[in-house]
């Protein structure tokens, strides 16, 4: 009887600590996750014009960030200046979490040391990588040189001009002009279908690509002459990279993914880590390597952040030491 | 010839012509409703496409755009709104012959125009890709910036009442078109530090205040003439307000100019349907001599305008598969489109993908007859609009105008949108040509890069100039229509 009592009083008392015990445990449990994030949809910024590589990768990573999250992205395209208009909007945006941005790196390093702008590389935390860019400088299959010593002696008998995408890359050619003895007329030039567009034209010399020639090398109507990357490419094994040529530099690029700076360390956390999901995902992986010929490299934050201060930090160097022209 | 068959048939399946026919219609109603566009509703559809073959996911697009073309036209003729840029000039007469009770009548010339021209331009399409592609890629910076000058001087001068206002206001487009980043040095130009300005002002602010809301406003403010509300008997089929076969082969002359001009326009990358629908507006009223009822309701208006703006959409492929290079944005969309399916646009997607390429030309020509038979029924369906008063419709346009620019981009965009309705109203008060201001901000980018591009490559070498025989023609021919349309002006001034 005493027995049943106790038995019975225990499980009363097990009872009540637990009906005490179970809201403050969910209650604690509330606590350690941030107010509900994300509770309404993302918007995901792209520097770069609808219908081209990055656009294309953004949208992919936009759905399955959808999919990670359980909230819409929506995607929009701020095209401008080689990505500094879309990151200058993201400056301004609210480090909620509801907005992120996709650009090339330099956009986040680079310019901000070669043009007065609105925003410097520490406004932004920098999330993860979708692929590295290919950067090459290319020429038209029915140009009158086929490798880079064709093309100094070719530039120094007739001078070259260069298309450009972005003023980013110019530094490297400045170089090259320089040193070679050769005249070199920068054009500028909308975005990569323009670059393409007008070496077949017969419009322009060279150019710079960051990897969407890679569809055109097959039937011989793009060449490759040098890989700007810090090595050689995939696609063009047999082209050496500019360090080779001599010149101290090399180009490693990736389409990055960032937010404005000051996001909740929580949600920081957890938005990174979906759009890290998002971006080795089967389909953004087989999109990016399959059919663009981008390498599928996906960064930690630490990662991706420490390359963008030491990219800045060297772009710094060089413009104190040599002053653009 | 077995790739053909092959792809045809890979395009006439069902589920191909649900999705097709499901876009021409998204297509209609997205246009039809003023400050949205087709645009808006091509890019919400292509993260859609992902999980469709590649043909429908391009028919679906494709047939969004080609409904598009016509839908624009019907907020044009109804409301005196186009629904997208490109259906601007279709106001010019489309609205005056509403306001005369023949609404059914230019919404049946719009449609059969338009259904014209694009089905012709798909034709040119299926014939010339190949060999037109290698023409398209010989235009460089200087031949470009010529036959932009054309346009120019072309549209200021038959635009307005006088050239050298038409002038003036193709230049403060040009002008206003500047404002963001440079395209040299990415530095900030006109932006008054003002973040939102950085991207350039948006297309659809500037068309919509200074098009749309500035009527608008001239009719609300000055009491203008809006012309009486046509009896409700008038929207039946009358005699007046019936689209005939007679008619129809009246503006067949105007069609085949507009297509042609239009198909060549769609065929040369960055020029685009707005361009090319000025362009047949104007042709057309060139051709119809000085005394012709043009802006005050001529059917070949409205027919000169639509032919041509929905050429645009078939030519458009041209570049885009035989180089990659899309025309304007939506060719621009649909490319990422293409790019999601594995297709890589280009020379030899001829050679390698032929079956593919036929049976997207199939999907284009369902597209065509979706556009064809829907129309019949939609169009008597948006005349009904009509039945409701101005003061009805009026705020329920503004309405749709600005919550369409706060949709697809900003709250920003719709305060520009207020600022260039004043613009658009003082605009029409001083008699200056808002036509030509629209074309002078839509190809403004284009002929600054190009100019730019033209003057670096000289390089300050006359020969440059010399060398280039195409480009000193379009540049005579520019130089002969001024000295050609301003003799006339003096002589009908006279």
């Amino acid at each position: 009887m005493t027995k049943l009592l106790t038995t019975r009083r225990t499980l009363v008392r097990l009872l009540t600590a637990l009906t005490l015990w179970l809201p403050g445990a969910l209650a604690q449990a509330d606590a350690a996750s941030p107010p509900l994030w994300p509770d309404k949809p993302l918007d995901l910024l792209v520097g770069f014009s609808p219908g081209g590589g990055a656009d294309t990768l953004a949208r992919l990573v936009a759905r399955q960030l959808s999919v990670e999250l359980g909230q819409p992205v929506t995607v929009r395209n701020i095209a401008g200046g080689g990505g500094i208009v879309m990151a200058t909007t993201l400056r301004h945006a609210e480090p909620d979490g509801y907005t992120i941005g996709l650009a090339a790196n330099s956009a986040f390093d680079g310019m901000p040391t070669i043009t007065p702008l609105r925003y410097q590389t520490d406004d932004f935390d920098y999330l993860t990588t979708v692929s590295q860019l290919q950067n090459a400088l290319i020429t038209s299959g029915n140009a009158p040189f086929a490798n880079w010593e064709e093309m100094v002696a070719y530039g120094r008998e007739h001078g070259l001009s260069y298309g450009s995408p972005s003023p980013i890359t110019r530094d490297v050619l400045n170089l090259v002009a320089e040193r070679e003895g050769i005249r070199i007329r920068f054009i500028p030039m909308r975005g990569g279908m323009d670059v393409i567009n007008s070496l077949i034209g017969g419009h322009i010399d060279i150019a710079w690509s960051a990897g969407i020639h890679q569809a055109f090398l097959r039937d011989g109507k793009i060449r490759v002459l040098a890989s700007l990357n810090a090595e050689r490419l995939r696609a063009s094994p047999g082209k050496p990279a500019i360090q080779e040529l001599g010149y101290p530099m090399g180009y490693s690029s990736y389409f990055v993914l960032a937010a404005p700076t000051g996001l909740p360390g929580e949600i920081k956390h957890r938005l990174s880590a979906a759009l890290i999901k998002a971006s080795q995902s089967p389909r953004v992986a087989q999109l990016a390597e399959q059919r663009m010929g981008f390498p599928n490299v996906v960064m930690t934050p630490e990662q991706i952040t420490r390359f963008i201060h030491q990219t800045a930090a060297d772009y710094r160097r060089q413009a104190a030491s040599a002053p653009l022209n | 010839m077995q790739d053909i068959l092959l792809g045809l048939a890979d395009a006439f399946t069902l589920s191909n012509l649900l999705y097709i026919g499901a876009g021409v219609l998204i297509g209609q109603i997205f246009a039809a409703a003023p400050g949205v566009g087709a645009l808006m509703a091509i890019t919400i559809a292509v993260p859609f496409t992902f999980y469709l073959s590649p043909v429908t996911a391009i028919g679906f697009l494709v047939g969004i755009n080609k409904g598009g073309t016509l839908g624009g036209a019907v907020s044009a003729i109804l409301m005196n709104t186009p629904g997208s840029a490109e259906a601007t000039a279709t106001t010019f007469d489309g609205y005056p012959m509403a306001r005369n009770g023949q609404a059914l009548k230019a919404l049946r010339t719009a449609h059969a125009s338009s259904v014209s021209g694009d089905a012709m331009s798909d034709l040119v399409l299926f014939l010339v890709a190949a060999p037109l592609a290698v023409l398209a890629v010989k235009m460089g910076p200087l031949e470009m910036a010529s036959v932009v000058l054309v346009a120019f001087v072309v549209v200021a001068g038959l635009a307005g009442h006088s050239m050298i206002k038409g002038l003036i206001a193709a230049a403060l487009g040009v002008l206003l078109s500047l404002v963001g980043t440079d395209p040299e040095t990415a530095g900030e130009r006109l932006s008054f530090g003002i973040p939102e300005l950085m991207g350039g002002l948006s297309i659809s602010a500037v068309g919509i205040g200074v098009l749309a809301l500035g009527e608008i406003f001239r009719q609300a403010i000055l009491h203008g003439d809006t012309g009486s509300q046509p009896e409700p008997t008038e929207l039946g089929e009358s005699n007046t307000n019936r689209f005939r076969w007679r008619d129809f082969r009246h503006i067949l002359p105007t069609i085949l100019r507009s297509t042609g001009i239009g198909t060549v326009i769609g065929a040369i990358p960055g020029l685009g349907s707005t361009a090319a629908a000025f362009l047949g507006y104007a042709s057309a009223k060139r051709a119809a001599g000085p005394d012709s009822q043009f802006g005050k309701g001529d059917i070949r208006g409205v027919a000169a305008t639509e032919a041509a703006n929905s050429a645009v959409v078939g030519s458009n492929f041209i570049p885009l598969l035989s180089l990659g290079i899309p025309g304007n944005v939506a060719a621009a969309l649909i490319l990422g489109a293409f790019v999601i399916h594995g297709i890589t646009p280009g020379p030899q997607l001829f050679s390698e993908q032929g079956r593919l390429v036929y049976a997207i030309f199939g999907a284009m020509l369902i597209g065509t007859l979706c556009n064809l038979v829907f129309g019949l029924f939609t169009m008597r369906l948006f005349v009904k609009v009509i039945r409701l008063p101005l003061p009805i419709i009026l705020p329920c346009v503004v309405l749709l105008c600005v919550t369409g620019i706060i949709v697809s981009s900003n709250l920003f965009s719709a305060w520009l949108l207020i600022g260039f309705a004043a613009l658009g109203f003082f605009m029409r008060l001083l008699d200056f040509s808002f036509v030509t201001f629209i074309i002078g901000f839509v190809l403004g980018p284009a002929f600054e890069l190009n100019v730019r591009q033209s003057v670096l490559l000289a390089d300050g070498q006359i020969g440059y100039l010399l060398d280039r025989p195409v480009a000193c023609g379009f540049m005579l021919m520019a130089l002969f229509l001024t000295w050609r349309i301003g003799l006339r002006r003096r002589n009908a001034g006279r």
